[in-house]
């Protein structure tokens, strides 16, 4: 605040010396001081003599004080002469302002500057509570002319002698004013209202929207810009380490389905940790993954108390989605697009056929079966193999192609006159997927049309229609999306997809070439999503000040259908009489499988809103009601023997075997919450909030619960004993909350209503008959538990947002502790098996969460042309299980107390065995052999059994998550970079098929003597209890410095767009994922969870694009 | 103002809809109050009951009824693995989940028959038709225990369901014998109550000679060595149990002892498990497309790769050679020599048996069992020898699923089937037939002293049409009678999974168990045509006493601290 505090004692300066007004210019000033004087002693002698007064900084006549002056009578009469002369010799420029003369200096070469103005117009700009607001701006209509308010909102400006003068006054989050002054008038005072509308610096939260100064909860928010700098199908992905808080890890790369993770401030619970999703005001709309990026104006995300108002859904906090609405005017179109290629950021380079047979080989030395590939190593060895029976295929190359491209248009229109604003937006996205041939892959269509109708003074609808369109196509089966990556691991290198003649061959595996390219069938999803919303809004200010009413209603609808085809397919065997078989029949008949699910969600919402300013009081609260209710149901149906593939129909299908099934589904929920807030002077704030909600997850008798979050913010700065110069701004936010997670997983982590029913599913019965047909049967469902209950989280926040030097280093930090309760779990561990209970998740769960979060921001304009930011996010969050069902017996370093939610239970690996002396010498598994991974008998009681398992310090959520942006721009050049890293996590990978990384082979164990350190154990058997004993072996830490984004661009200068009437004209590239600074992985994507290197693999894409405004 | 009033009182109308949409009612599930209501769904949830009882066909059937566990066959898949463990002596309290967790599996069944026991109410309906539905019940709970009991040896008895609040109660573990007695009482009970023969719609539910012929099992595991020395007593109540069940004179001995197991209304099967071969939705669609429901797979599982199976389980020399030649001698009595080629000790008695036709002049029961060297499979001849269709050749189609052992498994297979039909099997699994029961009953007459009277059983079954094997010698009426009566039950029931349950119940298992693997592998010249046969060692075998009864699950020990099964 430097700059404000020193125009203050400026401004102070220049009410002492105005009483007399200003009659005489500096010409007419006749003055009488001759000799050699200093440049100070020069204007003391002014001052003396006039009643001027000089006003500087001693910064700025450091270089003139050395001058001497020469003054003479005969040139020197006047004030402006002898400045003039002074302005000249010492490079300093003069202003005067009635009676001030502003001094300043000027690095560039210029004429001599003294301007003086006539008339001096002073004034204080005030807020609604009657509080002055400094900062704000004051224009001088149709020039350039103006100046900003001080610290207590006082403002002077020289304004043209004659005529009524227009001043715009303007400050962030206010309604903008035009002010009418008179010629007669030297002062002025104008009051700015707030502009609730205004969304720079207001940042949307539950319900309604806040200005970021009065904000009390940790509340943090990205806008459209950020959000666009990483141009990924997936908006998910571009949050990723942007926002303080948010853990946002991409599992894998399918296009259409990539597996996002995203957690606000790590894991709290147990059971489904992942956030409330809310996309305009209504909640369970989905996640906002496949939303247009280029329709949202911004992203808010509530991770402490301020999510209370989301009562029993936000426990893991919420995200709030805002899309972007029109705006008056003219109507402006806006396209862009971008095109890419992708490439795997990392993949498993598989064993070869050589490596691979001696790997089958050893595995069978190792387990005294017959080496069978000896001779057919050695034959390799001298080039003597016969390439059709003993090829060596990379079946990752056969299988995927090298690039996959990856497209998208988007083009929206907004405007709007007085009364109806509008913003229609279409936007098309294709993705390919990996695998060979373009069959499969990800389209997506969105439209979406936001229009808002003034239709009287005091009533304002708004209707929102979205409609997304996604279609997916896969490999069949692909409800295990890892499978057909799988696949690639289960084929032996040794074999060739094909023979020599062209022929598809079948290999001992399966090939998995006609699964890949679709030649075998096809799985394909149509997903249709309508998101509909009629918003109404009566302002009541005309009866009662301040009073509103909002209410809409919000119908979605989602209808999917999803299909499989099976196609039979040529392939071939050559048998021992050269014969090529044509194995057919083998692959089955044309079969088809369809299902149509559709869902309709109903959200009514209605809210009684009052604002009001009492002085230095502020208010503004609401009350609201909301319900949502789900209707759902699916038929399926399949038949077999398709007259033909291309014809996917039912109807061509034989009736015997024809299957069919039909499900439905509901659920409802019914809220009742308010909030207050009040304010005292813009520095005291304080919130309040309550909300009850029932849920139909819960028995009638428990379904509601109370929800409350409060929260205070002082505003440091704002008082009157602040004076430490460099701090702007300075808040201290506290907030504390009960927020509740009714979303009940069953025990095997699926959603499950109604768990405190007994329910009996129906299924297949015995076959029963003399002629014999399958019975229907009835099997009881998981035990109820009928005491069901939300999770309960208890919030507390501490947080002070600090803004340094004028805006050059923004600067949030938060502290938060979280304590969960009534987390289900099973007794899984205490109820024995013999009971025969499925056991049903039950509330006895309890954990806690702790951190801090940073995010820092330092901004600087270098020059008129030059301009750069740096960003950063760091967060700590450390999970914790304060209790969970363990059994009494389990020894006590396994007791998972204190542990992470994620813990990891595995046996501790010391080594490799290199002898069998080493083996006998200490507990070990019976079918321990040199070579195998060498297991330590932590208890030390000569056994080696699941006792011997410890706990990791660290699962695979991890505790520090941290991105830091870069960017600068430079005339029309912009270049954004973008990191993201994380620590703290480890994750087993374990591999697990026929064929693996080469690194698996490369680092084996071979012999004591040839290799006494090797990393990773011999040629395994899958039986073997060095893979199926999961140990510390096979855990890797998931440390790692991505380089996520690296953006440049260039804006045409706008006399060029201008010309072909654009507006903005801009053209990128980048790069997504390009590499990494650091990772402990090495072997598998960081960011991946498999533990057997069965994932889509996390894309590098190359993209080049537009963005044209006109 | 009109437009404000409508709004206003649209706004309205949202707050009264309120709390009734908040009865919501499960859609894609039954709820409890209507199942016990409604004797329709009554008979549902006993219909599912059906579906807990393992069948052999299952690959891994919660561990049941394997061959491969046993002397009589090895397996080449993936599954030796996990079977490996057993033949190696590698069984521990920790790698029991590899056999599919029975113990799980076992008493989640028992619990949901104890739920309909509890819940059952015969005001409901026609009387007799619950009645007959609990006696049903209690025969298959019976048989869930007679599983337990003969696996573990001592288990928990539950005849109530427990209570979620009291679930983590520790239950003692009840003797063998109160599980045998309540066995024995149960189905006692239950036969009372069930009709003799099933027909049209109900055929396959549980019928009074099955419950009886459950209790003659269960009495006979109860009576074995392994539970305890032999009691007179017991034996006399397993002897009873046979003649009761005898005595409902509706079961015979099959004149046709290849089609038997092909035909569920074979008058000699007992209690049987039919399938439907069809393809379709499991449970989740797209998860259970495409695998079977209401069928199995075993042909494709068993059958040699030429006709397009996987040849899984090959059976082994160990069991071959107990097939007697036509005059009632076993032709190889052991193996001396080189591991990958040894020489067989013939019998000097087996006159009839030639080493270079080995398969001639054997008990019929060899052909309808095994398919080898020389059989017929589909109007062609088997062909195991190198680069023969059935072998591991690499110019053969699916060479990698030609079998290790020139054996295959015929017994229960239909041989017309091929791939196209992959998963539309419906061979039945019989779990009980009559000659069972003729072995049991001659088997507790010798215990009893009445040889004359076992032999006679013994020779029933022995001179069954289509087997007409000769009378056992009188020589045999002494001291060797018991191990006559064991070689009957290894030969007449080869693969219906009672091997691994009789091995281990007259601890047997020790010794036979342990006995290396025979391999066979089939030559023959390219010239001449000539056949050699190599015998070989496939596998070193390894049976600590401890095996004999399967360990309790680590999970269960760690939650009841219950005393482990002796050597785990």
């Amino acid at each position: 605040m430097r700059f404000a505090f020193f125009q203050f004692i400026f401004i102070v300066g220049v009410f002492a010396n105005t009483s007399s007004g200003q009659s005489v210019s500096l010409s007419q000033m006749k003055l009488n001081i001759v000799g050699k004087y200093s440049v100070l002693e020069v204007f003391k002698l002014v001052e003396g003599q006039t009643e001027l007064t000089f006003s500087y900084h001693s910064r700025d006549i450091k270089d003139a004080l050395n001058e001497q002056i020469e003054l003479k009578s005969s040139t020197h009469k006047s004030a402006y002469s002898i400045l003039l002369t002074i302005s000249k010799s010492g490079k300093l420029q003069f202003k005067r302002i009635g009676n001030m003369v502003n001094v300043r200096n000027t690095d560039e070469k210029t004429e001599p500057i003294i301007e003086e103005d006539p008339r001096l117009l002073q004034g204080y700009i005030l807020d609604e509570t009657g509080e002055g607001l400094p900062g704000a701006t004051i224009l001088l209509k149709g020039t350039s002319q103006g100046t900003i308010t001080d610290v207590i909102g006082l403002f002077s400006l020289e304004v043209p002698e004659d005529g009524d003068q227009v001043l715009v006054v303007s400050f962030i989050g206010y309604q903008t004013q035009e002010v009418i002054v008179s010629s007669k008038e030297t002062s002025v005072s104008v009051t700015l209202s707030f502009d609730l509308e205004a969304l720079d610096e207001v940042v949307v939260v539950g319900y309604g929207q806040q200005k970021k100064e009065s904000i009390t909860g940790a509340v943090a928010q990205i806008d459209s810009k950020e959000l666009m700098q990483t141009k990924t199908a997936n908006v998910a992905n571009n949050l990723a380490g942007r926002i303080p808080g948010l853990v946002v890890n991409a599992r894998g790369g399918q296009p259409g389905q990539e597996n996002m993770e995203i957690l606000i401030r790590g894991k709290s619970t147990l059971g489904d940790a992942s956030p409330l999703f809310v996309i305009d005001g209504v909640a369970n709309r989905g996640s906002f993954e496949r939303l247009n990026p280029d329709d949202i104006e911004s992203i808010s995300v509530l991770k402490d108390a301020s999510a209370a108002i989301y009562g029993a859904q936000a426990a893991n906090g919420v995200i709030l989605v805002t899309t972007k609405r029109g705006v008056k005017g003219k109507p402006r179109f806006t396209y862009n697009n971008s095109f890419a290629y992708t490439q795997p950021a990392r993949r498993q380079h598989l064993m070869d056929a050589v490596q691979y047979l001696t790997w089958i080989d050893e595995q069978n030395a190792r387990n005294s079966r017959p080496e069978i590939y000896k001779n057919v190593i050695d034959d390799y060895r001298n080039g003597e193999n016969d390439p059709q029976t003993w090829g060596n295929t990379d079946w990752w190359k056969e299988t995927t192609d090298e690039w996959s491209p990856q497209y998208q248009h988007s083009l929206n229109i907004s405007g709007g006159s007085d009364n109806v604003q509008y913003y229609i937006s279409g936007q098309h996205l294709y993705q390919d997927a990996i695998y060979k041939g373009s069959e499969f892959g990800y389209n997506q269509n969105n439209l979406r049309s936001n229009i808002d109708i003034q239709a009287t003074s005091f009533l304002n609808i708004g209707l929102d229609l979205a409609g997304r369109f996604e279609n997916r196509t896969g490999r069949k089966d692909q409800e295990a999306t890892a499978d057909a990556i799988r696949g690639i691991y289960t084929m032996a290198p040794f074999e060739s997809p094909f023979y020599d003649n062209g022929l598809l061959r079948k290999t001992s595996k399966g090939n998995i070439l006609p699964t890949i390219n679709g030649l075998n069938g096809i799985a394909s999803s149509r997903r249709q999503v309508f998101n509909n919303k009629l918003n109404v809004k009566l302002n009541l200010d005309e009866w009662v000040k301040g009073l509103s009413i909002t209410g809409f209603g919000a119908i979605d609808i989602i209808n999917e259908k999803r299909e499989e085809l099976n196609k039979p397919y040529d392939n071939y065997f050559l048998n021992g009489d050269g014969v090529y078989e044509n194995l057919r029949e083998e692959t089955g008949s044309v079969g088809l499988f369809q299902q149509f699910d559709e869902e309709l969600s109903q959200t009514y919402h209605a809210r009684v809103n009052y604002s009001r300013v009492f002085g230095k009081h502020s208010i503004s609260a609401f009350v609201a009601y909301e319900q949502n209710e789900v209707e759902g149901e699916y038929i399926a149906a399949s038949r077999i023997n398709l007259v033909s593939e291309d014809l996917p129909f039912l109807f061509t299908g034989s009736a015997v075997d024809q299957l069919n099934d039909g499900k439905g589904r509901q659920s409802a929920r019914v809220n009742y919450f308010g909030r207050v807030n009040y304010g005292y002077s813009g520095k005291y704030l304080l919130e309040f909030s309550l909300r009850r909600d029932a849920s139909q997850n819960f028995p009638t008798n428990t379904r509601f619960g109370v929800f409350p979050g409060a929260s205070i913010g002082w505003r440091v700065s704002d008082e009157s004993f602040w004076n430490l110069g460099f701090i702007d701004e300075l808040k201290v936010r506290g907030s504390w909350g009960l927020v509740g997670n009714d979303r009940v997983l069953d025990r095997n982590n699926n959603p499950a209503l109604f768990q405190y029913l007994q329910l009996y599913d129906v299924d297949n019965g015995a076959v029963f008959g003399q002629s014999p047909e399958l019975s229907t049967g009835l099997t009881p469902n998981t035990v109820p538990n009928t005491g069901i209950t939300w999770e309960t989280a208890q919030k507390t926040n501490l947080g002070i947002d600090v803004s340094f030097a004028n805006g050059l280093l923004d600067f949030t930090v938060d502290a938060f502790y979280e304590e969960r309760s009534d987390i289900l779990a099973t007794r899984n561990a205490s109820v024995p098996i013999y009971t025969g209970i499925q056991l049903p998740n039950e509330n006895i769960g309890r954990t806690k969460n702790s951190g801090i979060e940073l995010s820092a921001l330092h901004r600087k304009r270098v020059s008129k042309n030059f301009e750069y930011r740096i960003g950063g996010q760091f967060t700590y969050a450390k999970n914790e299980i304060i209790y969970i069902d363990e059994s009494p017996f389990v020894p006590s370093y396994q007791k998972v107390e204190g542990s992470p939610i994620d813990y990891l239970l595995v046996y501790q690996a010391n080594g490799i065995y290199n002898s069998q002396e080493e083996i006998d010498s200490e507990a070990h598994f019976p079918d321990a052999k040199p070579g195998d991974v060498r297991f330590t008998d932590v208890n030390d009681d000569g056994l080696l059994n699941a006792d011997d398992r410890i706990l990791l310090p660290q699962g695979p959520t991890p505790r520090i998550v941290f991105g830091f942006n870069l960017g600068a721009s430079w005339k029309g050049f912009e270049l954004n970079a973008f990191f993201q890293g994380q620590e703290g996590a480890s994750t087993i990978y374990r591999p697990w098929d026929v064929n693996q990384d080469a690194w698996y082979f490369e680092n084996r164990w071979i012999s004591a003597e040839e290799t006494p350190n090797a990393q990773s154990p011999a040629a395994w058997d899958m039986s073997s209890s060095s893979i199926q004993n999961v140990s510390t072996q096979w855990v890797r830490e998931n440390d790692f410095l991505r380089i996520k984004n690296v953006e440049l661009a260039y804006t045409v200068p706008k006399k060029f767009s201008e010309k072909v009437r654009m507006s903005n004209f801009r053209v990128f590239a980048s790069v997504f994922n390009l590499g990494f600074i650091y990772d402990s992985v090495k072997l598998y994507d960081p960011e991946s969870r498999s533990d057997t290197g069965w994932y889509y693999p996390q894309q590098r894409m190359f993209t080049t694009g537009l963005s044209a405004t006109f | 103002m009109k437009t404000l009033r409508i709004i206003i009182l649209l706004g309205c109308t949202f707050c009264l809809s309120c709390t009734e949409i908040l009865d919501v009612q499960p859609l894609d599930a039954v709820s409890d109050v209507a199942v016990w209501k409604d004797p329709a769904l009554m008979e549902l949830f006993v219909n599912s009951r059906y579906e807990e009882l393992p069948h052999g066909y299952v690959l891994w059937a919660g561990g049941l009824r394997l061959t491969t566990l046993t002397d009589e066959s090895y397996q080449i898949h993936q599954g030796s693995r996990l079977t490996n463990k057993y033949t190696q002596g590698e069984i521990t309290p920790i790698n029991m989940h590899l056999f599919g967790g029975f113990w799980f599996q076992a008493y989640a069944a028992i619990r949901n028959l104890n739920i309909f026991l509890e819940n059952v109410n015969p005001e409901i309906g026609d009387s007799t038709r619950t009645t007959q539905l609990t006696a049903e019940v209690k025969y298959l709970r019976a048989w869930f225990y007679t599983e337990l009991f003969s696996r573990y040896g001592e288990v928990p008895l539950l005849e109530n369901t427990i209570l979620l609040a009291n679930a983590d109660q520790v239950i003692a573990r009840s003797s063998v014998e109160d599980i045998v007695d309540f066995v024995d009482q149960e189905l006692k009970e239950a036969a009372e109550f069930l009709p003799t023969t099933h027909i049209d719609g109900d055929f396959g539910r549980a019928t009074r000679g099955a419950a009886l012929a459950l209790r003659a099992r269960a009495l006979l595991y109860g009576a074995s060595p392994l539970f305890g020395p032999t009691d007179p007593e017991k034996w006399q109540k397993v002897a009873e149990a046979c003649e009761a069940l005898f005595d409902l004179n509706v079961y015979s001995l099959s004149s046709d002892y290849n089609g038997l197991f092909l035909n569920v209304s074979d008058p000699e099967i007992i209690f049987a498990k039919q399938f439907i071969g069809r393809v379709g939705p499991g449970q989740s669609f797209l998860e259970g497309y495409y695998v079977p429901t209401g069928g199995h797979n075993i042909e494709e599982w068993r059958l040699p790769n030429g006709s397009g199976g996987w040849a899984s389980d090959n059976p082994l020399m160990n069991l071959v050679d107990q097939y007697e030649t036509l005059s009632g001698e076993i032709p190889v009595l052991a193996y001396t020599g080189a591991e990958d080629n040894l020489v067989p000790i013939l019998n000097p008695n087996a006159t009839a048996f030639d080493a270079s036709n080995p398969y001639l002049n054997r008990d019929p029961r060899l052909d309808f069992s095994i398919l080898h060297d020389g059989a017929m499979i589909n109007n062609r001849e088997v062909e195991f020898w190198e680069c023969g269709m059935d072998s591991r050749c690499e110019d053969v189609e699916s060479w990698w699923n030609g079998a290790l052992i020139d054996h295959t498994i015929r017994k229960g297979l239909d041989l017309n089937w091929t791939p196209e039909n992959e998963l539309a099997a419906t061979t039945p699994w019989v779990y009980m037939r009559l000659a069972e029961f003729y072995l049991t009953y001659a088997e507790a007459q010798y215990h009893l002293g009445n040889l004359g009277l076992a032999a006679e059983y013994v020779d029933r079954v022995r001179s069954r049409p289509g087997v007409n094997m000769p009378a056992i010698q009188s020589s045999q009426l002494g001291s060797d009678m018991l191990e006559k009566i064991k070689h009957e039950r290894m030969v007449e029931l080869a693969f219906e999974g009672n091997r691994w349950y009789d091995a281990r119940r007259w601890l047997d298992a020790e010794i036979d168990f342990a006995k290396d693997a025979i391999g066979l592998e089939v030559i023959k010249d390219a010239d001449s045509g000539e056949k050699l046969y190599r015998y070989f060692t496939q596998q070193k075998r390894s049976f600590p006493v401890s095996h004999n009864l399967f360990p309790i699950p680590i999970e269960e020990i760690n939650k009841t601290d219950w005393v482990q099964n002796p050597g785990y």
